[in-house]
């Protein structure tokens, strides 16, 4: 049978199947494959044009990568990229390690109630907004009614200027990051444990293996291919920061920027007092290329060492 | 091949339908009237059309400001005087100010949504941002036909301040046209420590004595605050430099204090200046001495200090006789300092406008409407107090809200709305109220570079990373939270390396040309 009669018997075959999937399909095709036409924005001076959107962008003046010249013109660019690239990876990796060993934690607990009140309570701050955070940060770091300086002081040390010092704040966006998306990035890895197969467990509890290497010998080795994959899709937002964090939680105080200033805090510095649509466009696109890239060759390495556990 | 074939495929399909989807934008403009404009052709240039001859149309107006109480009993009214009068059913849209109203109107303009008229200005939906890129119909040869009055009410150097390379791209609102910071005096603190506070504006120093002497009172009440800072962060200190910005930091030197001065046109950057740099210092000194609101990084706590009652000294933008209004309704007394005379400049005379946009189907027809709301004190009125007799009653000619409670009234954001002088004076207003606007406009200095506004287009990659560092420095450095002497040459440091001296040679060349041509 030829190639081309087996596609149309399997089409003939799936019609009501493909029906179904029809309405998906033609929805992602209007709504999110059709606008990406629209990236050609960031290579031009867009104008606004009588006869719409469209006809805008289409006539306005091609200018190459004018757009993204803001980006790299800064004589921060270094220290943003640098913070961008280093917190996401830190962020990625740690807050990985930490929603494994709470997903172990979890499991190992009998009580039904209590594992339900410790899910609830760690997964209850992924759902406050980054101002509510920061509000939360500063009543432990306020210079003068903080809990930390209080604590400090009433044991005797030199109450620390907190907002003032850049070198303690890669800690802090680290423990808030970790405080805010530990328990909901643990359900993932809790659910694909729950899945496992239990006998092995049992088998080893025979020959008499501990908890210890029961997680070891077992529980890592089955979840090696949920970990590369959630690796893979993490490095597509390297070049992507949590706005919220870097901006709201330091309190946009510029001694701290050594420290904070990543991508999207300077673009909506640069752009925020005014109309332009072109350069953030030019800035999104640019962290969305290098995610592209970023998840390729991620997915490539991982898939020359090891083919089962690549995500495509 | 077979896969290949199915994504190439893929591609045309995606461009075909997007060229299609641009052709039908093309040939379906929206047709709420059904006229595209044709009236405009008909007659002679230069006659206001007639308005039996013309057709219905709807204008649609986005205006900044939440939208008042009964605000559709007003438009009700309005459309029915409006439909014999000029033959427009008008849409009056609202949107609160801040983020939204901006963030609305730039998807707006720059999605082509269909819109009539809107409100711009140099601090919201960015007049100098968007009219360049095309946003809005240059009105100069239309005015003449179809906004006579306009011409006649707004005058010349009005007009000058919004002209981009000699077109208006919108209608200034008649309102205060000069700006002017001054300092807000809560006169009880002032009698209660002997504080002369008419002289604060003369000088600096006095200002600081008088901010000791007052402090004072912080032994008393823990929460009162000599000087209040916003934490938005005002920079209303900056007006009071002997210089005029283009775009900040960088300007021209003008001291309007001095009637004779003859501006030298040179562009610096005003950072750099002495003048600059002392200011600061006496207002790192406030903030050391612990003279403005505690913990100036705190989180705004959105406390309301005006209510509190319990402050001194506001650096404050003017409004004529805001002095009285704040006092009214405050219950305690406030007076005002000028702290330089006040000063007429690109950025004053462009706080509030009213534009056409491109999109527009019946631009003339909207000019009109714009025409009637700056020279009809009925449509005027209406869009400014509501209905006579429901929003409000006229007794002896002046407005009075009877026994309304304030959430009974119509109240929209006064000023901004159109030609403020047509508005009826409420009751509890001077007399002379609209003669000391007229006095407050005509005897304020002007700038000398009045109505020169850049154009960015060659450094508009510079301009825009020092947004960034200028959203990083300025809200810390003008209440003093961080030290001028250190992060000072830090913040001017950065604006050069972000390419200041490219900025000042490009602004400069700009500037001289525009001499030339004046």
């Amino acid at each position: 049978m030829t190639k081309k009669k087996k596609f149309k018997e399997n089409f003939l075959r799936n019609i009501p199947l493909l029906l179904m999937a029809l309405p998906g399909i033609v929805y992602i095709f209007v709504l999110r494959y059709i606008p990406i036409y629209g990236i050609i924005i960031a290579f031009k001076d867009f104008r606004i044009h009588k006869n719409g959107f469209l006809y805008s962008l289409m006539t306005s003046k091609w200018v190459g990568f004018k757009n993204f010249e803001f980006l790299f013109k800064t004589q921060d660019a270094k220290i943003i990229f640098r913070n961008t690239i280093g917190y996401s990876l830190l962020f990625l990796f740690l807050g990985m390690i930490f929603q494994i060993i709470v997903a172990l934690l979890l499991l190992e607990m009998t009580n039904r109630r209590t594992v339900k009140v410790y899910q609830t309570l760690i997964i209850f701050p992924h759902f406050l907004s980054m101002v509510i955070v920061a509000f939360f940060v500063y009543v432990f770091l306020a210079p003068n009614e903080g809990v930390i300086n209080n604590m400090l002081m009433a044991m005797g040390f030199q109450k620390i200027e907190w907002y003032m010092e850049p070198k303690y704040w890669p800690y802090i966006l680290t423990i808030v990051t970790l405080w805010k998306g530990t328990g909901y990035g643990s359900i993932m890895y809790l659910a694909t444990i729950t899945g496992f197969d239990q006998e092995l467990y049992e088998a080893a509890v025979i020959d008499g293996a501990t908890k210890w290497q029961q997680t070891t010998n077992i529980t890592l080795p089955l979840l090696k291919p949920i970990i590369s994959i959630m690796l893979i899709l993490g490095l597509s937002n390297v070049l992507g920061a949590d706005f919220g964090l870097f901006y709201q939680v330091p309190r946009n105080i510029p001694m701290l920027n050594p420290a904070t200033n990543v991508i999207p805090t300077f673009v909506y510095r640069a752009l925020m007092n005014m109309g332009n649509i072109v350069m953030p466009a030019a800035a999104g696109l640019l962290q969305s290329v290098a995610g592209f890239i970023l998840i390729i060759v991620a997915n490539t390495v991982v898939r020359m060492i090891n083919p089962e556990n690549s995500l495509f | 091949m077979y896969r290949n074939k199915w994504l190439i495929l893929l591609v045309i399909a995606a461009m075909v339908l997007a060229a299609a989807l641009t052709g039908c934008a093309k040939e379906n403009p929206p047709t709420s009237g059904g006229d595209t404009g044709g009236d405009a052709t008909d007659k002679p240039p230069g006659e206001p059309p007639k308005v039996e001859d013309l057709p219905m149309v709807d204008i649609i107006w986005y205006q900044i400001g939440e939208a008042p109480n009964g605000s559709d009993v007003m438009l009700e009214k309005l459309n029915e005087y409006l439909a014999e009068k000029i033959k427009v059913k008008l849409d009056l849209r609202w949107t609160e100010a801040g983020a939204n109203y901006n963030e609305k109107m730039n998807v707006i303009i720059n999605s082509g949504e269909y819109y009539d008229i809107c409100f711009t200005s140099n601090w919201a939906a960015y007049y100098f941002e968007l009219a360049p890129k095309g946003a809005f119909v240059a009105l100069n040869d239309m005015l003449p036909q179809y906004g006579p009055e306009l011409l006649k009410v707004i005058t010349e150097d009005i007009w000058e301040g919004s002209r981009i390379n000699g077109k208006n791209y919108a209608v200034p609102v008649l309102k205060d046209m000069a700006e002017l910071a001054v300092l807000n005096v809560n006169v009880k603190y002032a009698e209660k420590y002997g504080i002369d506070y008419k002289k604060l504006g003369d000088d600096i120093n006095l200002v600081t004595e008088a901010l000791e002497k007052v402090s004072a009172e912080i032994q008393e009440d823990p929460n009162f605050i000599p000087i209040i800072n916003y934490p938005v962060g005002g920079a209303h200190g900056q007006t009071a430099l002997p210089y005029q910005q283009i775009i900040w930091p960088f300007g021209v030197a003008w001291d309007c204090k001095d009637p004779n001065f003859k501006p030298d046109y040179k562009v610096v950057n005003i950072l750099e200046t002495p003048e600059l740099a002392e200011l600061l210092n006496i207002i790192r000194g406030w903030n050391e001495a612990g003279y403005y609101n505690r913990d100036l990084m705190a989180p705004d706590t959105g406390r309301d200090f005006y209510t509190d009652g319990n402050w001194f000294l506001d650096w404050y933008g003017y409004f004529p006789y805001h002095e009285y209004s704040q006092s009214l309704s405050l219950g305690y007394k406030v007076d005002v300092v000028p702290t330089t005379p006040q000063k007429k400049t690109t950025a004053s005379l462009t706080g509030a406008m009213h534009a056409i946009g491109v999109v527009s189907d019946h631009p003339e027809r909207a000019l009109m409407f714009l025409n009637l709301l700056n020279s009809d004190p009925v449509v005027r009125n209406f869009v400014g107090y509501g209905v006579e007799g429901v929003h409000y009653d006229l007794v002896d000619g002046k407005v009075s809200f009877g026994d309304r409670s304030p959430e009974e009234r119509y109240s929209p954001w006064q000023a901004m709305l159109g030609n403020n002088t047509l508005l009826y004076l409420l009751e509890n207003e001077p007399e002379d109220k609209w003669e000391f606007f007229h006095n407050y406009n005509n005897n304020a200095a002007i700038s000398p570079i009045l109505g020169f506004f850049p154009d960015r287009t060659n450094i508009d990659t510079e301009l825009t990373v020092m947004n960034s560092i200028i959203n990083e420095y300025e809200r810390y450095l003008w209440n003093g939270a961080i030290d001028p002497k250190v992060k000072l040459p830090e913040y001017i440091q950065k604006i050069k390396e972000a390419g200041g001296d490219k900025v000042i040679n490009e602004l400069q060349t700009q500037l001289d040309a525009w001499l030339q041509t004046r």
